[in-house]
C-alpha cells in the first residue's frame, strides 16, 4: 500500500475537470448515436428492400466493421489516411468511426426488426392493394421499428461505451481527462473511482432514456409481439451480447 | 512489400501474442462465467445479488476503463504484473461477466421438469447442475460464447492503450521504424494490412457464431 488514506476532497476538487471530459464523451456519442441511426435506417432499407448494388455495398461495409477491432479503425482515420491526403482532426476521427461502427450493428438491428415482421402481415397489405412502397411506410417500418428498436438502444449505449476508445488519439474527454490527472497527481484510486461511477451513471442513464423511448413506441404491444423471431431464447441471448462491447 | 517481408517475422509475432491473449482470456472467462452464471441462480440471495452485481458491473463499465483499473491498481495494491497480465486479467473480467449472463439465460430456458426429475432420482443440487442441466445449456450458449469470442479478439486490441505487445503494437512499431530509418510512411498500407488481418480471423467466427444461432432457432 502506498496509501492508506482515500482522498474525498480531491474528487470534489476535480470534478469540473472530469465534467469537461464528460461534456466531450456526451457530445461525441450523442452525434455518434444520431450518425448511427441515420445509417442504420437507410442501411437496412436498402438491404430489406434489395435495392440492386447498394445492398451488396452495405452488407460488405457491415461484415468489415463487425470483424475489425474499433480502435484499428481509428487508427487508420487517424493516422492511416492522412498518407493518402485526408486529414481529420482528432473529435472528428472520433464522431466519424464512432458513427461508422455503430451504423454497421444499428443496420443489422434494424434489418432483424424488419425480418420479424411476419410475412402474413406483408401479403395481406398486398393482398388490400397497397403499393410496394405503401407496405413499407405502413406496415415495416412502423411494426419493424419498434421491434428493434431495444437491439438498437443496445448498440447505442455501446456506442457511449466506446466513445472511451477515442482516449488513444488523444481526444479530452473523461478517460483522457482522468488518465491525464492521475498522470500529475497520482490519485489513482480516486480518479478511477469517480470515472467508473460516472460512466455507471451515464451509461445507466442512457439504458434508462432508452427504455422509457420504447415503452413509448411499444404501445401497442400486441402488434408487436405477434411478429416472429422475436421472444426465441436465441434472439433474447444474442440481443444480451449485442451489448457486449 | 519489401518492408513487410522484413517485418514479417516482428509481425507474426504480434499475431500470436494476440491469439494467445484472446484464448487465455477466454480459458480463464469461461471457468469464472459459469461459475458466477451458476451462483446468479443460487438461492441464497446473498450470493445471487453478488453474482448479478458483478455482472453488471463489468457489463456496464467500458472495457477501457475495466483494463485502466486493473492495470493502476494492481501496482498501488503493491502487486507487480506486466501489461500482458493486467489485459488478461481485465479482458477476463469483462468476457466472463458477458459469459455468466448467457449462462443464466440459458440455464433459465431449461424446462423446470428436468431439475424436478433429476432431484426426484436422488441427485443432489451440485450433481444435477453437473450432470443434467449444464450440459443442455452448454449447447445453447455456444453460439453466443463464440460470438463474444471473436469480440474478444477485437477487444485485446484495446491493451495497445496500457502497452501490451500485441498485433496492433507491432504493426504501430513498423510503421515507426520504417518512418525513422527511411521516412516517408506507410501507415495506410499497414493499418489495411492489421484490419485484413484481424478479418480473416474474426469473420469466421462470426460466420460460425451466426450458423449455430439459426440452427437452434
Amino acid at each position: 500500500m502506498s496509501r492508506l488514506s482515500f482522498d474525498f476532497g480531491y474528487i470534489i476538487q476535480t470534478l469540473p475537470v472530469l465534467m469537461v471530459g464528460l461534456k466531450m464523451t456526451v457530445f461525441i456519442s450523442v452525434l455518434a448515436i444520431l450518425f448511427s441511426l441515420l445509417i442504420g435506417l437507410s442501411g437496412a432499407a436498402a438491404r430489406t428492400l434489395k435495392v440492386p448494388v447498394v445492398s451488396r455495398i452495405v452488407a460488405v461495409y457491415v461484415d468489415i466493421i463487425r470483424n475489425t477491432p474499433l480502435l484499428v479503425h481509428v487508427f487508420f482515420v487517424y493516422f492511416g489516411l492522412p498518407i493518402i491526403g485526408i486529414k481529420l482532426d482528432a473529435v472528428t476521427v472520433g464522431i466519424v468511426t464512432l458513427s461508422l461502427w455503430g451504423g454497421a450493428f444499428a443496420v443489422e438491428n434494424f434489418r432483424g426488426g424488419t425480418d420479424a415482421v411476419s410475412k402474413s402481415l406483408i401479403e395481406s397489405g398486398e393482398s388490400l392493394g397497397l403499393s410496394r412502397w405503401q407496405v413499407v411506410r405502413h406496415i415495416i417500418v412502423p411494426l419493424g421499428f419498434r421491434i428493434s428498436f431495444p437491439a438498437f438502444s443496445n448498440t447505442a449505449v455501446s456506442v457511449i461505451k466506446n466513445s472511451a476508445y477515442m482516449t488513444g488519439i488523444g481526444v479530452v474527454e473523461l478517460t483522457f481527462v482522468a488518465v491525464d490527472r492521475m498522470a500529475y497527481d497520482f490519485k489513482t484510486y480516486e480518479m478511477l473511482l469517480a470515472i467508473a461511477v460516472i460512466y455507471l451513471a451515464l451509461i445507466w442513464g442512457a439504458s434508462y432514456l432508452f427504455s422509457r423511448i420504447e415503452r413509448r413506441l411499444d404501445f401497442n404491444k400486441k402488434t408487436v409481439k405477434g411478429g416472429k423471431g422475436r421472444g426465441g431464447f436465441v434472439e433474447k441471448l444474442a440481443l444480451s451480447f449485442r451489448r457486449g462491447n | 512489400m519489401e518492408v513487410l517481408l522484413k517485418n514479417s517475422h516482428f509481425l507474426l509475432e504480434g499475431v500470436i501474442n494476440t491469439l494467445l491473449l484472446s484464448i487465455s482470456c477466454l480459458c480463464i472467462a469461461l471457468i469464472i462465467g459459469i461459475g458466477v452464471g451458476v451462483l446468479q441462480m443460487a438461492k441464497n440471495r446473498l450470493v445471487s445479488s453478488i453474482a448479478r452485481g458483478y455482472a453488471e458491473l463489468f457489463r456496464g463499465l467500458p472495457i477501457v476503463i475495466t483494463l485502466f483499473i486493473v492495470f493502476f491498481m494492481l501496482p498501488e495494491a503493491g502487486i507487480y504484473v506486466n501489461s500482458y497480465i493486467s489485459a488478461m486479467i481485465a479482458l477476463s473480467v469483462w468476457s466472463s461477466s458477458n459469459i455468466s449472463v448467457a449462462v443464466r439465460g440459458a440455464i433459465q430456458s431449461i424446462p423446470p421438469t428436468q431439475f424436478e426429475a433429476a432431484h426426484s432420482l436422488g441427485l443432489s443440487s451440485v450433481q444435477t447442475m453437473r450432470y443434467v442441466i449444464l450440459p443442455q445449456a452448454f449447447r445453447r450458449m455456444l453460439p453466443s460464447i463464440i460470438g463474444l469470442l471473436s469480440n474478444l479478439v477485437q477487444s485485446t486490441t484495446l491493451s495497445v492503450l496500457i502497452g501490451n505487445l500485441d498485433f496492433l503494437k507491432s504493426a504501430q512499431l513498423v510503421i515507426e521504424r520504417v518512418e525513422i530509418m527511411q521516412g516517408g510512411s506507410i501507415a495506410f498500407q499497414i493499418y489495411v494490412l492489421v484490419l485484413l488481418v484481424y478479418f480473416v480471423i474474426c469473420y469466421p467466427l462470426s460466420m460460425w457464431a451466426k450458423r449455430l444461432e439459426r440452427s437452434y432457432r
